[in-house]
């Protein structure tokens, strides 16, 4: 089993326990929508799911395959299982017909609403602090381990700060950015 | 204008521009620019997405381009965050964060919690049950302990075999009757 992939998939499946996650609640909520989205929201629950991803990704690894970004692999498993369990449903004629969508049905307007959303999501990244939009570059566009971005800190003359330090600082800026997302929005027409 | 460079420069070669970070001269200007960027230039997938996950259902053809989507997301770092924030946009829109439902992934998380600190003991037991099935013939994957498919199509075959209820699932019964061998051979000294 290659040591460094699993370590990196159990550092990802522990962080999905930490309910400060802003990582958890997105995929938690992108769970619940494929669940509605294939009416199965009555007979499986997020944790189900989650349980046969993780289930999956450990056979995966020790079959001696990698896994590189282990959120994105959870994300698509979980879709997969689920789109897997609505054929074996498919199989018995099994449907959610009284199962509420969980989301409205997409509006005529939605490339309005994306444009809105996405100049909102560009707004919010620039009225981050240089030092918080460091730590989002660091770990999205460099790829960097909490450890290495501790290091590069460290060269700013920024203290020393363990990895459970940084990966809190980490949240705090999502959660910040998803704050300036939500005032934007509420602001801002779609037009 | 400090001209430091981060050690990771060393890293990997493909994160070069990480050599760049720490001189003042482009320091403001590049990362700014890097991930206000990345929001343009993956502008077409995102619209996609946000169409995709934003629908209550998916037809087939929307499903594979989802499932696409999502492949993508596995080797990219990029779209991988982009996705997850659009997940969020779309998931407060509909009010997937309100108190119940958070209420609701704080239990999920602990029950999660709970089923990972018993995966040792559990995976224990489930080589046991797979050793015990591929004795008597019913099992012929691995003995890892992870109790899939195979697993389950092998306890369905033992139950059958067995004449006791076919559910896959190792009941009391089942149990018994797959680990009876054990303590028969204890008894006699095997």
């Amino acid at each position: 089993m290659n040591e460094e992939s699993r370590k990196k998939f159990d550092l990802a499946v522990q962080a999905l326990l930490d309910s400060d996650s802003p990582d958890t609640h997105s995929l938690y909520v992108f769970i619940k929508i494929t669940l509605g989205q294939f009416r199965l929201s009555k007979a499986y629950e997020v944790k189900d799911i989650i349980i046969e991803a993780y289930t999956r990704g450990i056979k995966k690894l020790q079959s001696g395959e990698a896994i590189n970004i282990p959120l994105a692999w959870i994300r698509r498993t979980a879709y997969n299982v689920i789109r897997e369990l609505r054929r074996e449903a498919d199989k018995i004629g099994y449907l959610d017909l009284d199962c509420v969508p969980v989301q409205n049905e997409i509006n005529p307007l939605s490339k309005i609403e994306f444009n809105g959303d996405l100049k909102a999501m560009k707004i919010a990244f620039n009225k981050l602090t240089l030092e918080e939009q460091n730590i989002l570059r660091l770990r999205v566009i460099d790829q960097l381990s909490w450890q290495e971005v501790g290091k590069c800190l460290v060269i700013v003359k920024e203290p020393v700060q363990s990895e459970g330090n940084l990966r809190q600082r980490g949240y705090r800026t999502l959660k910040k950015l998803r704050k300036i997302y939500d005032r934007l929005r509420e602001d801002m027409p779609d037009n | 204008m400090s001209n430091k460079h981060c050690p990771h420069s060393q890293i990997n070669s493909h994160k070069t521009i990480i050599k760049f970070w720490y001189g003042g001269f482009v320091k403001e200007e590049y990362m700014q620019k890097s991930l206000l960027q990345a929001y343009d230039n993956y502008k077409q997938i995102l619209h996609d997405y946000h169409k995709l996950i934003s629908k209550v259902e998916l037809r087939n053809e929307e499903a594979e381009r989802m499932d696409k989507i999502l492949e993508q997301a596995e080797s990219d770092e990029i779209l991988n965050f982009l996705v997850a924030e659009v997940n969020y946009i779309v998931g407060k829109k509909n009010g997937l964060f309100n108190n119940e439902n958070v209420y609701e992934y704080k239990n999920q998380q602990s029950y999660l919690r709970e089923y990972l600190e018993h995966i040792p003991r559990c995976l224990n037991k489930h080589r046991e049950l797979q050793y015990e099935l591929r004795i008597r013939g019913f099992y012929s994957g691995p003995i890892d302990g992870i109790f899939g498919q195979d697993s389950r199509t092998a306890v369905k075959s033992f139950q059958k075999n067995s004449n006791l209820q076919v559910s896959g699932i190792v009941d009391p019964e089942t149990y018994q009757k797959l680990t009876h061998r054990n303590s028969k051979s204890q008894q006699l000294g095997e």
